[in-house]
């Protein structure tokens, strides 16, 4: 990741050695990457290649989850940063394969010792009362859980008028016979139609974040990036994936266009197809994906799904307050066209789901620095 | 006039997926946000007369499905002026801070960000018209992504460090406030304000579930404190506010932070009802953070050698006015703070604009010690703060002057410690901010003048400052206008 520092000038450094330099409640002395035990190689089974930096750096992330600065390290992101640290060497481990997020190397993960990290008092009244106020924020809400009435007993205050239509009436009112998607997309659309805007949200931040404004197409491939495109070198990988991939997608259409009939419904078919196309990409890899998916396609099938979404919804929401029927057919409930809007939103609804896990796994997996 | 809440939520939702599909088209995409705007906040002040005609609210549903069922806005006189203030103030910080969206952004990105700019303005709208509060929390989602979004778009380490604070923050805040919807709904059974109010009535009249009423409001009370930056939860607001670009700062200081405080307002009086509230306590609490929270922000900014981490403390000795104003507890006392708060919304910007254009005449240093002279350079920013710096210590005919007063005179009936401490924190105000407008207009000594007089400010910038001050003192001199028709407002809320 390339940085500006204050002073405008151009420096490279890797997130997580910036985060320590920066951080506040680290004294700027300590470098946690180098903090393990200085053996070298023979206290890292798995770095037979004798890149001591490079496996300091991994452990320093790993064994300091407890560290604050740390803690937003997915794993993804730690191979970057080793990766990004010492780009001159290492590329041989292919830390950037997708499958990485499976670590099977970790196992071997020998027990390093650590030094200790002197903490000067400040920062060791602030960690105190962290754990305090964590520990008594738990024992607060524990009480007041304790207090609350009884999960599912029928004398609960949340047993009343609104539920009970929900159930009753839901039926004639939605024509959904899953209660569920008759309460989202219909009784309570408004807020889905925010939780969608949630999701979209969150992709336009993270495009904002981390998409490059020109893949560097002419320039000559590092041996990773190469890695990344092709996805993993496992065949019998390949060979599941691509039996079972049609079939998950299928699922996941299943589970949209029935969710109005039974449960499931946008939310969780949008995650099955989402789902399938992340393995789809993490095996094939990128190459692969594209010819059908990227990250400009999905934030097109999301800005049509929303438009379609806002559409259908800004009717029934200005009749409805104006006063007016909506001319929408209910259908004979149990049938596949049936439900009114509730099927063609859910299907808006998988489509922004599916496409905001698909760009937001292709955006973090893709990014160089 | 019954469906202009939802369309200005709808249209900032279209405009927002429009903008990320003009990737190309940067400029196309900043003109239409700001259309987008203007058209918001000319559609909320038509509703201003004629609530102040009609008086009353009015409940629109959203849907085919009355009250307990279906998702409901709600809105009146306040909600108008807030909305239409709010709008303005986005479009404003905008047009002001365009020469540093034009710097900071990659030109491909900035459709991402009118994209985010107006997804922020659509939550606040939402937050502010809400009658429900799950969709209240639905929409305080979206806004804390995308003002995390607008912290971050410089792309610099310091604003991706103040990014991650504000962040890691902010949905904890947000975690807290979901706890408290679920166990207000396990105990009422209702997520709309109106029956939730009438369940919580009973159960208070009852004496039943008063333990977890209780967690709630604390809850509630903490996660709106963190969101809004009140006086101990604030240590996320001077990184993110100084670090980001001109626009972003303007906005998150003028409009962002006050949504959550309008929120907490509603859950106050609509949902608790303010007696609930003053009999567990929390109002004095709120009162005595505040007034702490007035000391302690313009004792920070007295330290603070950077411009804008200065003005950005000292939106956290504003926010504890406006804190303390409601802790007073009564009428006189809200729509005081109510007041203070469209005061700053109107002032912090124009501080944030003027210190950008400042920053960009002294070599783009935030120093204040290297700002000697820059007002000569940058003539409307030189004018703008020394009007917004006014306002904040509280100059009489400004703005600020006017909302301190309304502040002391509500506050005669809860304790003189308020009015001791208006009186202190306006003069800490003084003190860091009258050396600096001093600074910015004293010549350089080892330069000529006509050497100085160089840039010349656009004319976008020119008139977005002007509006402010423009506002800024029509609010001052003409202030009492505004408080009657808040002072209606907040007694039907």
């Amino acid at each position: 990741m390339s940085l500006l520092s204050e002073d405008g000038k151009k420096t490279v450094l890797s997130f997580g050695d910036w985060v320590n330099a920066n951080s506040p409640e680290i004294p700027p002395e300590i470098d946690y990457a180098k903090g393990g035990d200085p053996k070298g190689p023979g206290a890292h089974g798995h770095d037979d290649h004798g890149h001591e930096d490079h496996g300091h750096e991994d452990h320093g992330h790993d064994d300091h989850g407890h560290e604050e600065a740390h803690g937003h390290d997915g794993h993804g992101h730690d191979d970057a940063h080793g990766h990004d640290a010492h780009g001159e060497h290492g590329h041989e481990h292919a830390h950037f394969e997708p499958h990485e997020i499976v670590m099977p190397k970790r196992e071997k993960k020998p027990k390093v010792k650590r030094e200790k990290v002197q903490l000067t008092g400040v920062e060791h009244s602030y960690r105190v009362f962290a754990v305090i106020s964590g520990i008594l924020l738990a024992l607060v809400l524990l009480v007041t859980v304790a207090t609350l009435p009884r999960f599912g007993s029928a004398d609960a205050p949340a047993v009343n008028e609104v539920s009970r239509r929900y159930l009753e009436q839901g039926l004639t009112d939605t024509g959904a016979v899953n209660a569920v998607a008759g309460i989202i997309l219909d009784y309570r659309a408004f807020d889905t139609l925010g939780e969608s805007v949630v999701l979209f949200t969150a992709t336009v931040t993270v495009i904002f974040l981390l998409q490059q404004s020109k893949r560097k197409n002419g320039e000559e491939k590092t041996e990773d990036e190469v890695d990344v495109n092709t996805g993993v070198r496992s065949l019998p990988a390949k060979v599941i994936i691509g039996i079972t991939f049609p079939f998950i997608l299928l699922y996941g259409i299943y589970v949209v266009l029935n969710g109005h009939l039974s449960p499931g419904g946008g939310f969780s078919g949008g995650t099955i197809l989402g789902g399938g196309l992340i393995l789809c990409h993490m095996v094939n890899g990128e190459r692969f994906t594209e010819r059908f998916i990227t990250v400009k396609r999905c934030t097109q099938i999301m800005a049509a799904g929303l438009f379609v979404y806002i559409g259908l919804k800004t009717y029934s929401i200005l009749t409805g307050a104006n006063g007016a029927a909506s001319a929408i057919p209910l259908g004979t409930p149990g049938s596949i066209f049936s439900a009114g809007l509730i099927l063609p939103l859910n299907i808006c609804v998988g489509l922004v789901v599916a496409c905001t896990m698909y760009a937001l796994y292709n955006l973090f997996t893709s990014w160089r620095s | 006039m019954n469906n202009i809440p939802f369309i200005s939520i709808i249209l900032a939702m279209i405009g927002s997926i429009v903008a990320l599909l003009l990737g190309k088209k940067p400029k196309t995409a900043l003109a239409m946000t700001q259309i987008i705007l203007v058209a918001i906040a000319a559609m909320s002040g038509m509703m201003i007369p004629y609530f102040l005609q009609n008086g009353g609210t009015i409940t629109y549903t959203l849907g085919h499905f009355p009250a307990p069922w279906g998702n409901e806005l709600r809105f009146g006189l306040l909600e108008a002026i807030l909305a239409c203030v709010f709008a303005a103030v986005v479009f404003l910080a905008i047009i002001g801070g365009k020469n540093g969206i034009k710097e900071d952004i990659q030109s491909a990105k900035q459709n991402c960000y009118c994209s985010l700019l107006l997804l922020l303005m659509l939550s606040l709208l939402a937050l502010i018209y809400t009658n429900d509060i799950f969709t209240a929390y639905v929409f305080i989602e979206i806004n804390t992504i995308a003002s995390c979004g607008i912290v971050m778009v410089k792309e610099s380490g310091e604003t991706l460090k103040a990014t991650i604070k504000y962040l890691f923050m902010s949905l904890m805040a947000s975690g807290l406030f979901l706890i408290s919807i679920a166990l207000l709904y396990s105990v009422t059974g209702h997520l709309l304000i109106p029956q939730m109010s009438e369940a919580i009535a009973h159960l208070t009249a009852s004496g039943t579930y008063i333990w977890p009423l209780m967690a709630a409001a604390i809850m509630i009370t903490v996660s709106l404190g963190v969101k809004s930056a009140m006086f101990p939860f604030h240590t996320w607001l001077p990184d993110a506010h100084s670090t980001a670009t001109t626009t972003s700062s303007s906005i998150l200081s003028g409009v962002v932070v006050k949504g959550y405080i309008i929120l907490l307002i509603k859950i106050y009086y609509r949902v608790f009802g303010i007696e609930t509230i003053r009999g567990m306590g929390l109002l004095h609490v709120v009162f005595a953070l505040g007034i702490i929270g007035m000391i302690m922000g313009s004792i920070f900014a007295i330290r603070e050698k950077n411009l804008k981490r200065m003005i950005a403390y000292s939106s956290v000795a504003q926010i504890g006015y406006i804190y303390a104003g409601i802790g007073v507890g009564t009428w006189a006392g809200l729509s005081a703070a109510l007041f203070h708060m469209i005061i700053h919304a109107f002032t912090k910007p124009l501080l944030f604009s003027s210190a950008g254009g400042l920053i960009e005449v002294s070599g783009h240093s935030k120093m204040i010690e290297d700002m000697q002279g820059a007002a000569r350079r940058n003539r409307w920013a030189g004018i703008g703060f020394v009007i917004g710096a006014c306002s904040m210590v509280g100059v009489p005919l400004f703005g600020g002057f006017t909302s301190k007063v309304y502040l002391a005179m509500s506050g005669q009936d809860k304790s003189i410690i308020f009015i001791l401490a208006l009186a202190l924190s306006s003069c800490l105000n003084a003190i860091y901010y009258l050396p600096v407008a001093l600074k910015i207009w004293t010549k350089r000594t080892e330069e000529s003048t006509a050497a100085a007089e160089g840039d010349v400010a656009p004319a976008d910038y020119a008139v977005s400052i002007g509006c402010f001050s423009a506002i800024n003192i029509a609010l001052g001199v003409g202030g009492f206008l505004l408080v009657y028709m808040l002072t209606q407002g907040v007694q039907i809320l």
